[in-house]
């Protein structure tokens, strides 16, 4: 996204800064899980570019720093919420997060299992397979991003998808 | 693609060792409508993958948003449009009290007049007052002679114009 140059006006955000509005709302989605949440903050991250106004001229990469912008307020509004994320702790990356026998039989749609193991997966696996398979971002601006290292980056991202074949695995040998 | 190739595909992607440009080639693979049984499985995870990157924020809060700004936005212009006559009004506030200043600092001060010593104008006998006290009864009376007769000189102008029109 191109860098800014003087102070922004209405039409000028709708044209640089909204496109990215999408984005912005599936990584809050993702982080605060409930749609209401995620679009609230949604609104209070883009007012908040807003009111930057001439400050906004020396951020290089706008979609960059939005992001950041609101991964940090989604993180905010969870810890006023009080919520335990197992994800932002350092290193902390695993969890017995496998679905149960009986859930299994009770879900019939591989879809919709895979949509339940990945919500059970520790924050960070779901946050790096969100950026990379779903925005499609580079394992660097993932590593900016999320302050982790690359070889982090890495692990969660082989560790999440090889739960996602294990599973899919288990219902094509059920079948 | 074919079979291995996709096989080993499959299989760097679940390694996490694939690129930007593998992974689109993948989804763009399980895009397709019918597939061979033995990828139906995998397929899952594409189409869920993409189902995810299709989800947009709602257009009421988009519409709720650009509201807000633009309310902001033309707020912000009408305290714009205030500013430069601020300005010249701040630049004539600056500008009297410079002048005020130079004015109080600069000029000397202010000089009392001198009282005028009306003593050396007093007549020093009773006949020098008289003499004066004659001389300006004298030229009150010249003055007020003059100005009759030049009263009386243009009323006879008058009565004479006033003869003409009858």
């Amino acid at each position: 996204m191109a860098r800014l140059r003087g102070v922004m006006n209405a039409e000028q955000f709708k044209i640089t800064v909204l496109p990215v509005k999408d984005k912005l709302y599936r990584l809050a989605l993702r982080m605060l899980r409930e749609p209401a949440d995620a679009q609230d903050a949604i609104q209070e991250v883009l007012l908040k570019i807003w009111r930057q106004g001439t400050a906004l001229k020396k951020i290089d990469n706008i979609e960059a720093w939005a992001m950041r912008v609101t991964k940090n307020h989604c993180l905010d509004r969870l810890r006023s919420r009080r919520r335990q994320i197992q994800a932002l702790e350092p290193y902390q990356l695993d969890a017995d997060d496998h679905p149960s026998a009986q859930e299994k039989l009770e879900q019939r749609e591989t879809v919709h299992q895979l949509k339940q193991l990945m919500q059970r997966l520790p924050e960070k696996q779901q946050l790096v397979l969100q950026l990379r398979d779903v925005e499609g971002m580079t394992y660097q601006e993932i590593e900016e991003l999320l302050d982790m290292p690359l070889g982090q980056v890495k692990t969660n991202l082989f560790r999440a998808r090889q739960k996602m074949k294990k599973l899919l695995l288990a219902i094509a040998s059920e079948k | 693609m074919n079979d291995k190739q996709l096989n080993q595909l499959l299989d760097r992607y679940f390694a996490a060792e694939t690129s930007l440009e593998e992974e689109a080639q993948l989804r763009a693979f399980f895009r397709q409508d019918e597939l061979p049984a033995e990828w139906q499985p995998y397929q899952a995870i594409f189409q869920e993958l993409e189902q995810q990157s299709a989800i947009q924020l709602p257009a009421s809060v988009e519409k709720e948003i650009m509201a807000r700004i633009e309310s902001e936005s033309s707020a912000s212009v009408r305290r714009m449009h205030w500013r430069p006559m601020l300005r010249y009004a701040a630049a004539v506030a600056l500008l009297v009290t410079a002048v005020s200043w130079w004015w109080t600092n600069t000029l000397p001060p202010e000089q009392t007049t001198a009282g005028i010593d009306w003593s050396q104008y007093e007549p020093d006998t009773p006949e020098e007052a008289a003499k004066i006290y004659h001389e300006a009864i004298l030229k009150l009376s010249t003055a007020l002679n003059k100005g009759a007769n030049s009263a009386a000189k243009n009323v006879k102008r008058v009565e004479t114009v006033g003869q003409f029109f009858e």
